[in-house]
């Protein structure tokens, strides 16, 4: 496979090579900026507001990126083909603050040790859905010239499920590092927390990698040390893999404010939104179903994740008995559990029930005098947990509601 | 007191936007060309994406954060609609009039992927962008991309070693 890269990038770059840009492109751009651009009309409103100062702190900042990456040192070190482990940082003598605060990763399902001081950046994303660099990191910033990551991810998401050959992983992680050059099952040995794993080394940088619980772990460590290594394997003999800790759903971080439904939520903006576009009456509408034939009614997001979410909500009528009526309406047989034997939910502080069956979790709360349904259609193993931090975001404002 | 005044477009002498504009043009023009001539193989149509993008940048200069992101988005979102277009008129991109195929094995094999294996692989081994910087400017998953490079690979290296 490496021979087919570097054949690619040769191709590649020869293909490319017969390209011509214009000589004159610029004149023909500048050319353009006159011709569309508008009439524009300018209301000067006393002293005309200062220019962006986003030249100046550029500017700025590339000068710093220089400085720090001028400054940077190169420091080699020969791979040691032997298997390692990390040393036990109170028998490591390492030029390095002692490991002496522990984090627990929110998303990625390990804890680390790092010193008093440094900064940690948890990650807030799945890594496969990073939309920004070290997204999907949990980042210790040290301060004393080197940052230490990690991150991981399902093995079967990344599609390599029933896979723990060398060469897929190395495959799936070329796509984003390039293990310093060295095929995963070249690199020396490491373990980690028990498990065997892969580490490479190249200027300025470590990597290392492990498999652990169906979870592909990544841990990095860039420097401007000269004791990388010994850094490194402190901060590694102090790692502790629970996979089963690990968040497999993607962060929700965009806003969806209902037009129809009174509520808000937020979600994972992959453009699966789809808003209401009529009012729902339960008592003529058909039940809640997979089927996307009667989802009018219902705000809803396609993740793309095995997972699907519903919502709506209703004025109560008048003199219903709140469970009997959800019972007949709502959701008929309501995971085969009558709602006032459902367990119990908390939604922006209203008191709900909540059901779970094998496709679907679903939840019914009445705010305002209004009921409001929450539902998530799936097919994955991690569904509540989902659910629930999806319930979390749920703002409940009864009075912004369309009404009929 | 306010006044009110009306021009017909921008001066290059006195819009910060031109100045900045040019620095990115002299940065970035040349690479994003050959970037966009390698997923399309015509001249034309390569310049002609890169300097609507250009001018796109202009236009939105003061809502953009980091222009040469958002300038290899723009010409790579270009070139994919390009593909798209090409697709639709049922035409074969190498018998357009105006796309004059590459001298290489490569090429091919190439444009026999589906676009965004084709994008994915040129992205990746041409622009040296890795899957996440990929996905962002595709707007689709990692692991999406990622699929794309794996069944991409496949097939060129069926291909190429038959």
């Amino acid at each position: 496979m490496t021979q087919l890269r570097d054949r690619l990038e040769r191709d590649l770059r020869e293909i490319a090579a017969g390209a011509h840009p214009s000589p004159s492109a610029w004149e023909s751009i500048l050319a353009r900026l006159d011709h569309d651009a508008e009439p524009e009309v300018i209301l000067v409103l006393a002293p005309a507001p200062s220019r962006s100062k986003r030249p100046v702190w550029l500017a700025v900042a590339a000068a710093a990126l220089v400085v720090i990456i001028g400054t940077i040192a190169v420091v080699t070190r020969a791979v040691d083909d032997q298997t390692t482990s990390p040393a036990d940082p109170d028998e490591t003598t390492v030029d390095f603050p002692n490991l002496t605060t522990t984090f627990v990763s929110p998303r990625n399902g390990f804890s680390i040790k790092h010193p008093d001081g440094a900064e940690v950046t948890p990650a807030t994303q799945l890594l496969d859905s990073s939309e920004q660099v070290d997204d999907g990191f949990d980042v210790v910033e040290t301060g004393l010239a080197a940052v230490f990551k990690g991150a991981s991810t399902d093995l079967r998401a990344a599609g390599l499920d029933g896979v723990s050959s060398d060469q897929r992983v190395d495959e799936y992680l070329s796509f984003d590092y390039d293990g310093c050059g060295v095929p995963r099952s070249e690199q020396a040995e490491i373990t980690i927390d028990g498990q065997p794993g892969r580490i490479a080394e190249c200027p300025n940088h470590i990597e290392a990698t492990v498999v652990a619980g169906g979870r592909l772990y990544v841990f990095t460590l860039s420097h401007d040390r000269s004791d990388p290594r010994a850094v490194f394997d402190a901060f590694a003999a102090t790692i502790d893999l629970t996979p089963e800790t690990a968040v497999n759903f993607p962060a929700m971080a965009t806003t969806f404010v209902s037009p129809t439904n009174g509520f808000s939520f937020k979600y994972h903006d992959r453009g699966g939104l789809a808003p209401a576009t009529e009012l729902w009456d339960p008592v003529i509408d058909p039940p809640a179903d997979t089927s996307g034939a009667h989802d009018g009614p219902f705000d809803g997001v396609e993740t793309g994740y095995g997972a699907y979410f519903k919502a709506a909500s209703t004025e109560i009528p008048d003199g219903v008995a709140i469970d009997a009526w959800v019972d007949e309406y709502v959701s008929p047989g309501g995971c085969s559990v009558p709602r006032s034997q459902q367990a119990e939910i908390t939604i922006d502080g209203q008191a709900g029930r909540i059901a779970e069956c094998a496709d679907r979790v679903e939840a019914t709360v009445v705010a305002g005098g209004r009921l409001y349904f929450f539902l998530l259609l799936h097919s994955r193993s991690d569904a509540r947990a989902w659910f629930d931090a999806w319930v979390a975001t749920i703002d409940l404002t009864p009075e912004t509601a369309a009404v009929p | 007191m306010a006044t009110v005044s009306v021009r017909s477009g921008p001066d290059p002498a006195t819009d910060d936007r031109v100045a900045q504009l040019d620095a990115l043009y002299r940065i970035e023009y040349a690479g994003m060309v050959r970037l966009a001539y390698t997923l399309l193989a015509s001249d034309a149509e390569a310049e002609e994406i890169v300097q609507d993008s250009f001018v796109e940048i202009y236009r939105r200069w003061h809502e953009i954060l980091k222009p040469g992101a958002y300038l290899r988005c723009t010409v790579v979102s270009r070139c994919r609609s390009a593909l798209q277009r090409r697709k639709m008129r049922a035409l074969h991109p190498v018998e357009e009039p105006c796309v004059s195929a590459p001298a290489s094995e490569l090429w091919d094999v190439l444009i026999r992927l589906s676009d965004d294996q084709r994008i994915a692989v040129v992205l990746r081994y041409y622009g040296g962008y890795p899957a996440s910087d990929i996905a962002a400017m595709l707007e689709m998953p990692a692991a999406t991309v990622r699929s794309h490079l794996r069944r991409g690979l496949a097939t060129l290296k069926k291909e190429l070693e038959a």
